[in-house]
């Protein structure tokens, strides 16, 4: 158990890390040309494993789980136990397919909502 | 006593975890922080040194003092209204996590992990000096921002060759998509165009030589390993590429390697962690890196929400 803040290394803004929500606008931003471009960005690709956004999920308060366009628990709807070839993007996996799910964003610009 | 978890609405680990604990009739309070400040209200009042008060939503609340412990895992970020400024939003926005972070963070509670951790975890060159220290395996690694660094860097690890790989997130969002780079071997047309090396911190490491990757995932004094067995050459290098071609195996990691898991955990003061090895064909274990907030969920192997829940419901010793 920790409960200090004692050596920290982070910065306080960012001691507290939060996730990019789903509301966030998305990023018009176009790439800068080599060398200016941070030459790790210079190899990035499209994300080819569909994003959950868009799927109609939603949320019910009183069970405290996601729900499913219909307002059945995804959990309920699941079909059979989950193994990785067909839980792709909803169950957990890490980055890209789950790339929507990153914990460490911490956004200096606060989203409008 | 109530378990208290952070985290986004779309989370279907956390909703396994939710009906685990309901099952074993244990009150949970689950909001995200992106709820906060419309949909969620604190109010916290400091008596004899500790906080008291609640978190409410329209539906529940809970009590600060009859928590039993906190998963932090990924809540989103605070959502202001349209009708302030960019300024204001970032002002108010710095007052609650100062303010209700402040309040959450100073409850002494189990928290897994703490966000004070978890940020401080994310540092991935601290990482592998912990590992280090606590005997685990580590791969040669340059942060630098130097092309002529870089080729040397290269040279000097031989025909094996080089990865290079993020700090941090590997996707970013952009021309209205998000995109994504993940762990690559360098080839010699990268190395013949390093512009933007300078611009800004890059990680390289030496390529270890893979018989298989495992993922480790801990919770509390809980160690479950799975191997993770890559067939497609996208996969070899980063599994992440290719999911359908993984096969999985529940295996038992050596002694040595349990000790410096545990010893890494306790050096970031972590009870949550997931760890990355490569597992050389000489059957040596190679840390690559520990993620606060890794992700398990579709490691059907091992019983990880049964673990989760059983560590959220014990709550602080």
């Amino acid at each position: 158990m920790t409960t200090g803040f004692d050596d920290p290394l982070a910065p306080s803004g960012e001691q507290f890390p939060l996730a990019r929500p789903d509301t966030a606008p998305p990023s018009w931003d176009e790439p800068s040309p080599p060398g200016s471009r941070p030459w790790g960005l210079r190899r990035m690709g499209p994300v080819m494993t569909p994003s959950r956004q868009g799927l109609g999920w939603g949320y019910d308060h009183e069970q405290q789980l996601a729900t499913g366009p219909d307002g059945v628990a995804l959990l309920d709807f699941a079909a059979g136990p989950p193994t990785a070839p067909t839980t792709q993007t909803v169950d957990g996996e890490d980055p890209p397919s789950s790339e929507d799910w990153i914990n460490d964003y911490a956004p200096d610009e606060p989203i409008p909502s | 006593m109530t378990v208290l978890i952070l985290a986004t609405e779309h989370d279907i680990s956390v909703d396994r975890v939710v009906r685990a604990l309901a099952d074993r009739d244990v009150p949970v309070f689950r909001a995200d922080l992106g709820w906060f400040p419309r949909q969620l209200t604190l109010d916290a009042e400091l008596r004899d040194g500790r906080w008291v008060g609640q978190l409410a939503t329209a539906h529940r609340d809970v009590a600060l003092e009859d928590l039993r412990s906190v998963w932090y895992r990924g809540p989103s970020a605070f959502e202001f209204p349209v009708t302030m400024s960019a300024t204001e939003r970032r002002h108010a926005q710095h007052e609650a996590k100062l303010g209700l972070g402040g309040v959450l963070a100073s409850l002494p509670v189990l928290w897994v992990n703490h966000p004070s951790r978890h940020a401080d975890a994310g540092y991935k060159p601290r990482q592998l000096v912990a590992a280090a220290s606590a005997g685990l395996g580590v791969v040669a690694t340059l942060v630098t921002n130097d092309a002529a660094t870089v080729r040397r860097f290269v040279r000097d690890s031989g025909p094996a060759g080089v990865v290079t790989k993020m700090f941090g997130a590997p996707a970013i969002c952009e021309q209205g998509g998000r995109r994504v780079a993940l762990t690559q071997r360098l080839t010699g047309s990268d190395l013949g165009d390093l512009r933007g090396i300078e611009t800004t911190a890059h990680q390289f490491q030496s390529w270890a030589s893979k018989r298989e990757e495992v993922r480790v995932i801990v919770i509390g004094r809980h160690v479950f390993a799975v191997a993770i067995h890559a067939n497609s050459d996208a996969a070899h290098v980063d599994w992440r590429a290719d999911y359908a071609a993984l096969d999985y195996e529940r295996i038992t990691p050596p002694d040595a390697v349990r000790r410096g898991i545990r010893a890494v955990m306790a050096a970031l003061e972590l009870e949550y962690g997931a760890f990355d090895f490569v597992v050389t064909p000489e059957g040596q274990w190679v840390f690559l890196e520990v993620n606060p907030s890794g992700q398990y969920g579709w490691l059907a192997e091992v019983p990880l929400t049964e673990a989760m829940a059983d560590f959220l419901a014990q709550g602080a010793a």
